[in-house]
């Protein structure tokens, strides 16, 4: 009796862990962007390197979301004509920041650092995927342990538990 | 993954599913980016501001780790010449003062009866014009009592007291004010010396708690490790003679106790010897006027005291004599009676026949920069004052009173009848961030903010190798509705108006405190602009020259009369001596709105999160007192009521206290936790200083029914290593 | 430039360096003044037990001082020590963790993977130094304490053993910024947080790979032993004993 509890609150468990390591837990509907932003454009189209706009990822652990400044640099001289822009500039006009939702994220217990990642000479695109084709970014497939250590032991990165975990 | 074996185990514990996502609670849902960028600012990477630390008024150098606008750690300043990178338990806990979570949002006053406890928030304009409607209404009657700040802000709180007739007082309960009068009364310096421990071979200290909270605590830990293991062929000695055994005389070579407040025969009984055998490093002549002070008392006499042996005497005379570079301190439990600064001039004459005067590994004061801003630190108002003060505010020739980070309610006995200033005030106001004992009985709380938010400076002259110049500055945006008091009182100047206005002309605080570095601050050759001067020294966290001429010291002495201590109760009564000692980590009472510091265990003891009551094992046999009993000590003027513990380095006469518990106020962590031995002390005070005598009140001890829980650390340890490893053969 | 052509980067091979992190704790500096105590518990987000948890013996210090009363009046003497993990080279904790949680790193830490521990507490049981401390509950802060908590350390939740890791996130951050120079860590350059502030000076931190360290050269001392050493583990502790006159 106890074994067969055990194998059901194990069964629970298990699917409730997958739920959760493949994201799904989260509902699509949170990835609803408060304007809808195109990597494609910006990255592939217009060719912009994605460093001037993730502009920390070279000298910190994050990458950075672009400051509404930045945005406004080039948006300044560019007519608001789709219904996105006329937004972006409702929200630069009244001094509000757009509240991003965010799609990468890592557990608590994850180090990662982009600054050491770029050093070792990895580019965005290893990670992220070719957002330069995508016109929405879909959150991460799933930034499993796994998958960090086939990549750590392809390119004889360290292997120790704590160089990731903190 | 893990997740999966953690979740299993909760399930199988019957926990609910709702809980088996973990780690989500604090997870950024949401990527909100700046306005604009701040260019000092990269997510991800800290920026370190340097300030300085006001937890204690040692004045450290610290370096503030801060992140995305939120400050993280607090280190010492490498580059500060007092500290060295170094910094104390407390100086980490400045940050828990900073996010501490019963600080005053914003401006108060009061509803209903005064001490209540009902504030109505109040915009800053109503607060204001409030504060300098009373000014008006009770023109020449202010008096204010301030921590001892210094610099900038010493100047504003001078210039505008002075403009209205008012009464300043710069109070500090472990002030060491005994230390201070002894010291101008046998050298005639206001500031005191730099204590060279570092290059002493032999240090024979009275009492001084150097290694917890004495003056500067953390730059003598920095000497303090030189002194033992800082040069390769030499080892500092260090014996340390005090009724209880302090952590600080845990670390000395020797601890000899002593009677209470006897540390002066015995200073004399040393220098009898040293001059009856001829082993004095001064000459005969200046000998001459010191042969009567130390000759009054027979040695028979003064080991009958003081309870050590002649021969003990005469080793430690030997000693001093044959040490190369000797240095003698006296303070903390030695100035803690009515004979307190007479013991230390004894001290003081001893380290002059001792050769330490002006001596490398000896007492060093350095020349007083010449310099056009002020750099006289203000001199502390003695518990006597304060009771001078009691009378004023009685007879009403006082009755707008201001706090400004002082407690008095708190770390004053009740004997001295402080809470009848707060009863007969006209009005009080308060600039304290916390609602500490005394604040809670103002009329309107005008709530600073915290140092690590706000500008201010500070001129260090004391125990300090060369005089420095600390700048705070503020590291992080003000969580609240609070307003920095210099900014406070520079508006009050302007509303003030009249010749203060004048006197005040700045718009800020800031520019007041500009004003003075253009002055601080030199220029050098090639000459650079202000701004830039300005902008290292924020940089460095402030200015001090490299080095500094040292002042020479007459060996002239004045002549001292010692008298033996007076106690209040009669021994029949109550026969036991009182020492309440300032904690390590909670200090006079401060530091216990931190959770960080409640839950210090002390190093002796290692209780947190309370009070006890320390007896002498034989002692507490004889009374039929078990540790953990529930005990009271009563003295003629108030008793309290805590766990007893028993503590083999006491004097069997004695019972000693921590202070910092018994807040009445102070926020969630302190209230009501533990009691204040405060209470059991009588007006008694040092002759000289009229600081208070902490251990002038005599005490009986009863056992209570039952017993009364203290939190220890050494509950939890089954098998403490050092325990066990002196049980397989001990550690040295 | 888009993604694309950031493809054609070489990747940078970085020459690796091996170290084997140590401490002296020397006790002729040691005063027990406990600032290592606080600065540990603001560097590695150390819960606040409170007065309940803590007469239960539940307050977690990664790093405590120990005392020891000796004698009797007057003739009495007190022993001071500062116990924190010993990151022991035989560490008792490792080979009884079932999910190796407690392991030990190449740079001879003694580490404990919270993500990974489910809480059986052996580990704790078999460290004779006490050096682990288990979380009975999820750690909770009153706003706004948490403002203080250091992002590069993980907040440990109810159910997991913690214990001292050597500041192994500044240890990281020490090797990437030597990293980033091309070299080897220098001496001095990684100090944990209770060395950092310690003012007499009695901890210090390095690698032992490098004969010039401190602690290689401290490590030698006549005065050094190891707490309770017949047991075998090989600590990376080396404590110096305190002199007497």
């Amino acid at each position: 009796m106890g074994v067969l509890l055990a194998f059901l609150a194990g069964g629970v468990a298990m699917g409730i862990g997958a739920l959760y390591s493949t994201g799904s837990a989260d509902l699509p509907v949170q990835d609803q962007q408060p304007l809808s932003f195109s990597h494609r454009l910006h990255a592939g189209t217009l060719n912009i390197n994605c460093q001037f706009c993730h502009r920390y990822a070279t000298q910190s652990l994050v990458a950075g979301v672009p400051s509404m400044a930045l945005c406004q640099t080039c948006h300044q001289s560019i007519k608001n004509t789709t219904p996105d822009l006329q937004k972006f500039q409702t929200f630069w006009n009244q001094n509000r920041p757009i509240r991003w939702v965010r799609l990468q994220r890592l557990p608590d217990h994850v180090y990662f650092t982009h600054e050491m990642h770029l050093l070792a000479g990895l580019s965005c695109t290893s990670c992220h995927g070719k957002v330069s084709r995508m016109s929405h970014t879909p959150r991460a497939p799933s930034y499993e342990m796994g998958w960090c250590l086939t990549c750590h032991q392809q390119r004889g990165a360290s292997q120790d538990c704590w160089t990731c975990h903190k | 993954m893990d997740l999966y074996r953690r979740t299993l185990f909760k399930l199988l514990g019957l926990t609910a599913a709702g809980t088996a996502l973990p780690g989500c609670e604090r997870e950024v849902h949401n990527l909100v980016p700046y306005l604009l960028p701040d260019e000092d600012i990269v997510p991800g990477v800290a920026n370190w501001y340097a300030s300085t630390c006001q937890e204690c008024e040692a004045g450290c150098g610290i370096i503030v780790r801060v992140m995305e606008g939120r400050a993280k750690k607090i280190e010492g300043n490498p580059q500060h010449p007092l500290n060295e990178g170094k910094l104390c338990a407390r100086g980490h806990a400045a940050l828990q003062g900073l996010y501490n979570p019963d600080r005053i949002q914003g401006p108060l006053k009061r509803e209903g009866r005064r001490g209540e406890g009902r504030f109505r928030p109040i915009s800053w304009e109503e607060g204001l014009s409030e504060w300098v409607e009373q000014l008006h209404s009770h023109a020449r009657t202010s008096a204010m009592i301030t921590r001892p700040v210094t610099g900038t802000l010493a100047s504003l709180f001078t210039t505008v007291i002075n403009s209205i007739s008012g009464r300043l007082i710069f109070y500090e309960s472990t002030g060491e004010r005994t230390v201070k009068k002894a010291n101008y009364l046998s050298f005639n310096r206001r500031e005191l010396p730099y204590y060279d421990l570092a290059h002493s071979d032999y240090l024979l200290s009275f009492g001084t708690p150097f290694l917890e909270h004495w003056l500067s605590p953390v730059s003598f830990g920095v000497a303090y490790g030189k002194f033992r293991q800082g040069r390769p062929m030499a080892r500092g000695r260090f014996i340390q003679v005090e009724p209880r055994l302090s952590l600080t005389a845990a670390n000395a070579d020797r601890w000899i106790p002593i009677r209470p407040g006897t540390e002066g025969l015995l200073v004399m009984g040393i220098g009898q010897i040293l001059m009856r055998e001829g082993l004095t490093r001064l000459a005969s002549s200046q000998q001459a006027s010191l042969q009567r002070t130390f000759t009054s008392f027979s040695l028979d006499d003064i080991s009958a005291a003081t309870e050590v042996s002649p021969d003990v005497i005469t080793k430690l005379a030997h000693e001093l004599s044959s040490a190369n570079a000797p240095l003698i301190m006296g303070g903390g439990p030695a100035a803690a009676h009515t004979n307190g600064t007479e013991t230390l001039m004894l001290i003081n004459a001893l380290n002059m026949l001792i050769g330490a005067i002006g001596r490398r590994g000896g007492l060093q004061w350095a020349e007083p920069p010449d310099s056009p801003v002020e750099t006289v630190q203000p001199e502390l108002s003695s518990e006597q004052m304060l009771t001078a003060l009691v009378q004023e505010f009685e007879e009403g020739s006082r009755s707008l009173l201001h706090l400004y980070l002082a407690d008095p309610l708190f770390t004053l006995p009740p004997s001295l009848k402080f809470e009848r200033v707060l009863k007969q005030a006209g009005f009080i106001v308060s600039f304290s961030p916390f609602f500490d004992d005394s604040t809670s009985m103002a009329d309107l709380i005008l709530p600073d903010h915290h140092p690590l938010e706000s500008w201010k400076d500070h001129f260090q002259a004391d125990t300090i190798a060369v005089p420095s110049w600390n700048l705070s500055q503020p590291v992080v945006r003000p969580l609240y509705d609070t307003r920095a008091i210099g900014d406070v009182w520079v508006e009050a100047a302007h509303r003030l108006g009249g010749s203060l206005g004048e006197q005040v002309p700045w718009n800020t605080f800031q520019d007041m405190m500009k004003t003075r570095w253009e002055a601080v601050l030199p220029n050098h050759h090639p000459p650079l602009s202000f701004e830039t001067r300005w902008r290292n020294a924020l940089q460095q966290g402030g200015w001090w020259p490299v080095d500094v001429p040292r002042q020479q010291i007459s060996p002239d002495m004045p002549s001292i009369t010692y008298e033996l201590p007076e106690f209040l109760g009669n021994i029949s009564d109550f026969p036991f001596y009182c020492y309440p000692y300032p904690s390590l980590g909670l200090s006079d009472g401060r530091g216990a709105n931190r959770p960080w510091l409640q839950e210090l265990p002390d190093p002796l003891t290692t209780g947190m999160w309370g009070t006890w009551i320390e007896l002498n094992p034989t002692t507490a046999k004889a009374l039929g007192i078990n540790p953990g009993d529930q005990v009271r000590v009563t003295s003629e003027y108030g008793s309290i009521e805590a766990s007893a513990l028993l503590f083999p380095g006491l004097h069997p006469d004695m019972i000693a206290i921590p202070l910092g518990q018994g807040h009445r106020a102070y926020g969630r962590y302190a209230r009501g936790r533990g009691v204040n031995p405060m209470m059991l002390l009588g007006p008694k005070f040092d002759r000289q200083s009229g600081s208070l005598a902490t251990g002038g009140t005599r005490v009986r001890v009863e056992r209570l029914k039952g017993g009364s829980k203290l939190v220890m650390l050494d509950q939890s340890k089954q098998h403490p290593v050092l325990q066990r490893m002196q049980e397989m053969g001990g550690v040295s | 430039m888009s993604q694309d052509n950031q493809e054609a980067h070489e990747p940078s091979k970085q020459p690796t360096w091996s170290y084997k992190w140590e401490m002296v704790v020397d006790l002729d500096r040691c005063s027990g003044c406990e600032a290592c105590v606080v600065a540990c518990h603001a560097e590695n987000n150390i819960r606040i037990s409170g007065e309940e948890e803590a007469a239960q013996g539940r307050a977690i210090n990664w790093i405590r001082i120990e005392r020891y009363w000796e004698g009797e009046y007057p003739n009495v003497k007190v022993k001071f020590l500062p116990v924190m993990c010993q990151h022991c080279d035989e560490a008792p904790c490792e080979p009884v963790c079932p999910v190796y949680a407690s392991y030990h790193t190449p740079e001879g830490l003694n580490a404990q993977v919270y993500n990974r521990c489910v809480g059986v507490r052996y580990c704790g049981n078999n460290c004779p130094y006490v050096a682990r401390q288990f979380n009975w509950f999820d750690p909770h802060w009153e706003e706004p304490l948490a403002e203080q908590l250091n992002p590069d350390v993980s907040v440990r939740s109810g159910g997991v053993m913690e214990k001292c890791t050597f500041c192994v996130q500044r240890i990281r951050r020490g090797k990437e910024t030597a990293a980033k120079e091309g070299r080897r860590v220098r001496d001095g350059d990684i100090t944990p947080a209770c060395v950092q502030s310690c003012p007499t000076s009695a901890l210090i931190f390095g690698d032992r790979n490098d004969p010039d360290s401190r602690v290689s050269h401290l490590k030698k001392s006549e005065r050094g032993f190891h707490l309770l050493e017949s047991l075998g583990t090989h600590p990376s502790v080396t404590y110096l004993r305190r002199l007497s006159e």
